[in-house]
């Protein structure tokens, strides 16, 4: 083999075998960890015909003593820089179990429960039907270290950004270990940073 | 020597003493003549590249004014189609044995419309985009292995730039495929794992250039110094910065110099210089700005730097 030959197939392989150390590396440590173990709940805002109250431009999920419940936020504080109305949008939520790796959505009629609300208040608390029982964790983290995400992973790429795509994945991750969920999104789902909303990771079902 | 032979060059050189003329006339007349050959063949090269540049704007402001009343079928025919029609038409002239600054331009139209023509094909099959990585992964080998392989036979220098641009564009796709299907970490060590590869990548990229500058297609050498050297500063330098190491960021540009000395190339040089002129007006920026030796200390550190460059300038020179 010419030394020309030699030096042209180290300048070709030296990235491929690179690549190949990083993608086996990864299944190697992936294999390893645990699958997840606890059910989460997420939410859609979805584009419809819901119609609330008036003076209503939002609303949110908190977690109260473990429970989960909705919060109808009044026009008047609403924050500066948003704009947004989304008073006539629906709000669906699911649980995603993860043993049967789908999405189950729950019964949950937001716009007739707020419509149910005092609107002479600032912000009202809505019980969620069906989900009383639960005790949710708000963290980011569940128990067994796993999170979620929605979209690309990947960080900014600096010169190479124009080659960013919109991904519209939901992921469960833990260190080396991706897992992608069984989801898609319908049309009028709205699809942007912070939606679909991540709700809490289910604990307990009691 | 035949005697025949001999008579004529006896019979050259009494001519010569005759009329009055020396050897160095003679080498002087055919140097001014290969001259004017080598301006005649660039003057050939660059009015057919003219040509089919020209050529190629007809084609595209035909298909433009006429994109939004086809169908898909005809979109993908029109660019894709056309060029294989031209690649048809390219092995033709090939084969008559045409001149290469013919059959050269048209190979290259005929690729980079079959790469056009592939993206079309891609958009119409997917409106919504699909994934785009994958896409360009595919497309981008799949032009790479044809443009290979026509260079392996007509050894032309236009079709080796379209296959390592094709090569590196593979390259970044599957690693943004990797990195988009998380097949990949994002992290490894401190740094972004694209980072790295990157880094790598560029590398390769400019040993590629430096064996390009040592065969025939050593027109195309500059380009590939130019984009490896540039893509390698601007990560390793955005990378180290990221995590708050840029006082290791001068040792990258000496790498570079020190790498000029074996690839002999200018551009590489240049790019090397701004490099590390741009690391220590950084560096000196942040650390000394608000002293008033700050402008001298950059005016000293500066002349340095180009009296390094203009040293190692001369020794390359010195030994091509």
């Amino acid at each position: 083999m010419r030394k020309e030959n030699k030096i042209l197939a180290s300048a070709v392989l030296a990235p491929l075998l690179l690549i190949s150390y990083f993608v086996i590396a990864k299944i190697v440590k992936a294999e390893k960890i645990e699958p997840p173990k606890y059910d989460f709940i997420f939410s859609i805002r979805k584009q419809g015909n819901a119609k609330f109250p008036n003076k209503i431009h939002d609303y949110e999920f908190k977690v109260i003593n473990g429970k989960l419940s909705v919060i109808a936020l009044k026009e008047s504080i609403k924050p500066d820089y948003s704009d947004a109305d989304y008073g006539d949008w629906d709000l669906l939520l699911f649980r995603y179990d993860v043993k049967a790796n789908k999405a189950i959505q729950i019964n949950f009629e937001s716009h007739k429960l707020l419509n149910k609300i005092d609107t002479d208040k600032e912000e009202w608390l809505v019980d969620v039907p069906g989900l009383q029982k639960l005790t949710i964790s708000k963290s980011s983290s569940a128990p067994d270290d796993y999170q979620f995400h929605y979209g690309m992973l990947r960080h900014d790429l600096g010169i190479f950004n124009f080659v960013r795509q919109q991904n519209e994945d939901f992921w469960l991750t833990k260190e080396d270990k991706n897992i992608k969920l069984n989801f898609k999104f319908e049309p009028g789902d709205q699809k942007s940073w912070n939606w679909p909303g991540f709700v809490g990771w289910v604990l307990t079902d009691d | 020597m035949t005697d025949n032979k001999n008579q004529q060059i006896i019979e050259i050189l009494s001519l010569m003493q005759e009329r009055n003329i020396t050897l160095q006339d003679l080498q002087k007349n055919n140097a001014s003549q290969s001259k004017t050959a080598y301006s005649q063949s660039r003057l050939i090269l660059f009015l057919s590249y003219l040509g089919g540049l020209i050529v190629f704007a007809g084609v595209v402001l035909a298909i433009q004014d006429n994109w939004q009343s086809m169908g898909s079928f005809e979109r993908i025919i029109i660019t894709y189609g056309m060029g294989l029609l031209l690649l048809v038409l390219a092995f033709i002239l090939y084969a008559r044995k045409t001149s290469p600054a013919i059959y050269n331009i048209i190979f290259t139209i005929s690729n980079v419309l079959q790469f056009v023509g592939l993206l079309v094909a891609n958009s119409e099959l997917f409106p919504t985009g699909g994934d785009i990585t994958l896409s360009t992964l595919i497309i981008s080998f799949i032009m790479l292995v044809q443009s290979l392989f026509i260079w392996r036979y007509t050894k032309s220098t236009p079709l080796l730039f379209l296959s390592v641009s094709y090569a590196a564009l593979s390259y970044i796709s599957l690693i943004y495929y990797l990195l988009d299907h998380n097949l990949i970490k994002a992290k490894t060590w401190i740094f972004h794992t694209d980072n790295i590869l990157v880094v790598v990548g560029s590398i390769s990229c400019l040993v590629i250039a430096y064996l390009i500058q040592k065969s025939v297609h050593y027109r195309i050498a500059n380009f590939f110094y130019f984009i490896g050297s540039l893509i390698l500063y601007l990560i390793t330098f955005n990378a180290l910065e990221a995590n708050k190491l840029e006082l290791f960021e001068g040792l990258i540009p000496l790498i570079g110099l020190t790498a000029c000395l074996y690839t002999k190339n200018k551009v590489m040089l240049v790019t090397t210089g701004i490099a590390l002129i741009a690391f220590i007006f950084r560096i000196t920026y942040k650390y000394f700005a608000h002293t008033p030796w700050w402008p001298l200390a950059l005016i000293v550190v500066g002349l340095i730097v180009i009296g390094i460059t203009l040293l190692l300038y001369k020794r390359i020179k010195a030994t091509n």
